[in-house]
């Protein structure tokens, strides 16, 4: 059984210190994956679609992160970038395996409803959300990786910029281009479900603001 | 602020990125930033919807504590043959340490067996020569 060494404030360490007890003492990682479980998570979740896998790779990430925390090395990538270029890494390897994205459908996107969601969304605003996340799963990897962490992980461009490791500029030109990108596929899918719908029932356009 | 050299792809780059980060209202960073509604209007509509969409989730607390109690109770320790010993069973201990008394007996009695015939060979060997002298 680990006893907490004296003197170690895990709660008030930064990372790099924990890094480096975590090297002799579990606890030490604990905290740090206290701090990082969530947020690890959310990555994976949305890159997967389904709670099963996102449980399962993150705790991937953190036994692979464990047993390679003596390898680790603070040249100018934080901890938490490092963590999530394992997540990115694993999550590759996972899409790999399973040959293709899923594409999940709208009853089973409602089926996995969000925790914290509001329960009163309409179908029509379903459907939205349903086109949405079809036309951010259409993106490539690394548009979609930059999304999750904006919108999700709401990472700064210099923060994302270290995980992706581009330059801060970079983000923001691969930002503009992928609202660009994404706008175009989210035209094509509604031209798609409108000519789809032809004849079965009339489809509202979405208005924009 | 942008300078007007910079080209306008550029510049709305940096609103669309400042807008997303809640900096300010669109109309205040159209205004700071000179591009007129029409050109990033869809894209703002797009950025909100993201946030929209694209929530935090939280993972099942039964997870999260049961892996932070795998982790956390992890054999890390066990890299070193002392640290393995340290973690075992009481059970497994004991019988560790009956097996390993056992194997030390062993290996002394053929060592001291050995030593013994060893000694006795010499001892026959050396009396052997002595009476073939005499």
């Amino acid at each position: 059984m680990m006893t907490m060494p004296p003197g170690r404030d895990y709660g008030q360490a930064e990372d790099a210190q924990l890094v480096a007890w975590a090297r002799h003492d579990t606890e030490a990682f604990g905290e740090l994956y206290r701090r990082y479980v969530k947020k690890i998570y959310n990555y994976v979740y949305y890159r997967t679609n389904n709670h099963h896998d996102a449980e399962d790779l993150t705790a991937r990430v953190f036994y692979r992160a464990m047993a390679h925390i003596d390898s680790y090395t603070d040249r100018g990538i934080p901890f938490s970038a490092w963590l999530y270029r394992i997540a990115h890494n694993l999550v590759a390897n996972w899409h790999r395996d399973h040959g293709r994205r899923q594409i999940i459908s709208l009853e089973e996107y409602i089926g996995n409803e969000l925790p914290g969601e509001a329960p009163e969304h309409s179908a029509e605003s379903g459907e939205e959300r349903e086109a949405l996340l079809a036309a951010i799963r259409s993106l490539p990897e690394d548009r979609q990786q930059l999304l999750i962490l904006k919108y999700v992980e709401h990472l700064s461009n210099a923060e994302i910029g270290e995980i992706m490791n581009r330059t801060e500029g970079a983000v923001k030109s691969l930002y503009h281009r992928t609202l660009l990108a994404l706008r175009d596929e989210l035209s094509r899918l509604q031209q798609k479900v409108t000519i789809s719908d032809h004849g079965s029932r009339p489809r509202r356009q979405k208005s924009h603001r | 602020m942008p300078q007007t050299f910079i080209p306008d792809d550029y510049r709305i780059a940096d609103l669309l990125n400042d807008y997303a980060s809640g900096v300010a209202p669109l109309d205040v960073l159209l205004a700071r930033y000179g591009v007129t509604a029409e050109r990033v209007r869809d894209l703002a509509v797009l950025a909100d919807q993201l946030r929209e969409v694209l929530v935090t989730v939280s993972p099942a607390a039964s997870f999260v504590d049961d892996l932070y109690r795998e982790l956390v109770g992890h054999k890390r320790a066990a890299r070193t043959l002392w640290g393995r010993v340290q973690n075992m069973p009481p059970r497994v201990k004991l019988a560790a340490g009956i097996g390993g008394l056992t194997l030390t007996a062993g290996v002394l009695l053929i060592t001291v067996r050995s030593l013994s015939h060893i000694l006795e060979t010499l001892a026959n060997r050396a009396e052997a020569a002595g009476e073939s002298a005499a």
